[in-house]
């Protein structure tokens, strides 16, 4: 139970600032789940297990790209909710890996839908908070440095009860469903990493698969083969 | 106050840019927020004028933000009309979202982030820490540079877009990319032909359904489930043959 308490107050500020990480504020791609994950995993016991649901998320999140105004699932809460889920689920039962992870990844990815939804909404919440700064400059009042901050503070709160709302939820799903799935043996599941890596892959061959950079292509499958060679 | 302790205000404030952001405005908080140090420089006596001014709405890569805040800035400090100011920032608005847009997003970071996964791999979280040490060194660069060049070039500023920089920085991480995932390509396929050809069969599939999906812009989370679901397809048909 304690250490439940320790996960939740994590989701809740590592939720929270991951929300202002991915457009509020700095931007430095901390919350990406590659650097989340072994963070989470440093804070909980294991990085490495961390570093290995975090790789897996990335895959999933390396195609969404947070361009201007488009609403976009969000990978920051995403990222912290299935790390966590992930260490959590490792210690607290018997863990079948493959299974677990699938379920982790899917309700992850909706977890950061929901976020990504809330993103809108706040950004309509964020449209009245700038009228107000006219109104009272308006009435001869200087109030930009109070809705500013303001801002920053409902989106980071938005971050961290959706993360703790989503983590919560999630766990209790995974958990049904992994037992509603226990009589299938885990090794039935293990598609799951090819098809991952297979996902992940794919974003890249459309970000930087060109015909005409065949010739790096070709480099770096040469360094690939000399790698496996040594 | 002098101009670097300035210049070192605002590019502080240009990580903030972002924040309060709303489809009315877009970024008018934030560069509101991150241009109001210039209201003391300037001695500016119609605070509510300069600020309802810079309410304006506004919308750029965030990355390359500081370009207009440097370019503003410098038109601010040379006392030009408020039209020449609004209308410098309404045309940067476009070059600065599809420039910065396509060499963040569509080329640092998958290119970043390829090199993190494949390095944690080898070096464990070394790899993710390379990643954040290079994405966050590139992005203080730019920040850094848009603001110097902003405020250097003032209303002469599009000719930095048709530089050296702006053409070879986008090549160079498409390149570092190309490596990357030809790269990862072979090493994954190496490592499936060791497991046997049910999984080289499910990773090549996923690759070839979720290229496909990708292509027919169909939701990226069907497209997971589609590649997925390939897997599952390969792994009973497996059992059955």
């Amino acid at each position: 139970m304690e250490n439940m308490e320790k996960e939740i107050v994590l989701v809740l500020v590592l939720g929270g600032l991951a929300t202002l990480d991915l457009t509020e504020a700095f931007q430095g791609m901390w919350s990406q789940p590659l650097v989340s994950g072994p963070l989470i995993g440093w804070i909980l016991g294991s990085w490495q297990d961390g570093l290995l649901i975090g790789i897996l998320l990335q895959l999933l999140w390396l195609w969404y790209i947070p361009l201007g105004a488009a609403v976009f699932p969000d990978a920051g809460v995403g990222g912290v909710v299935g790390a966590v889920l992930f260490l959590h689920l490792q210690s607290a039962m018997l863990f079948d890996f493959h299974k677990v992870t699938l379920l982790i990844l899917l309700f992850s990815l909706m977890v950061s839908y929901f976020s990504g939804w809330l993103t809108l909404k706040n950004r309509f919440w964020n449209a009245r908070l700038v009228q107000r700064v006219e109104d009272s400059l308006n009435r001869g009042k200087d109030r930009l440095k109070f809705y500013f901050f303001t801002a920053l503070l409902i989106s980071f709160v938005r971050g961290a009860l959706a993360s703790v709302a989503g983590f919560l939820l999630s766990l209790l799903l995974i958990r049904f469903f992994a037992g509603r799935l226990a009589f299938i043996p885990d090794n039935f599941f293990d598609f799951l990493l090819p098809a991952v890596f297979g996902f992940g892959l794919a974003c890249l061959v459309i970000f930087f698969g060109k015909l005409k950079s065949w010739y790096y292509l070709l480099a770096g499958a040469g360094l690939g083969i000399a790698i496996i060679l040594i | 106050m002098n101009n670097r302790k300035i210049l070192r205000g605002l590019w502080f404030r240009s990580f903030f840019l972002q924040t309060g952001f709303n489809y009315e405005r877009m970024q008018a908080l934030g560069w509101c927020w991150a241009i109001s140090p210039f209201l003391k420089r300037l001695s500016i006596d119609d605070k509510s004028g300069f600020y309802q001014d810079n309410l304006e709405s506004f919308n750029a890569n965030p990355y390359i933000s500081t370009y207009a805040v440097g370019a503003v800035a410098k038109l601010e400090e040379e006392k030009k009309d408020r039209e020449t100011i609004l209308r410098l920032k309404n045309s940067l608005r476009g070059p600065l979202g599809s420039l910065g847009d396509n060499l963040i997003w569509k080329g640092v970071r998958p290119a970043l982030l390829t090199l993190g996964i494949i390095t944690s791999g080898w070096f464990g979280w070394w790899g993710a820490a390379l990643f954040l040490v290079l994405f966050n060194g590139f992005q203080i660069y730019l920040r850094r540079r848009g603001l110097k060049k902003g405020y250097q070039l003032g209303e002469q500023i599009f000719k930095e877009f048709s530089g050296n920089f702006w053409r070879k920085a986008p090549q160079t991480y498409g390149a570092l990319g190309a490596v990357l995932l030809g790269l990862m390509l072979t090493l994954k396929l190496a490592e499936y032909l060791t497991w046997g050809k049910e999984y080289l069969a499910i990773f090549l599939i996923a690759v070839a359904v979720s290229v496909f999906g990708f292509l027919r812009r169909i939701p990226s989370f069907d497209v997971f489930l589609l590649s997925v679901g390939g897997g599952l397809i390969i792994k009973i048909l497996a059992g059955i043959l």
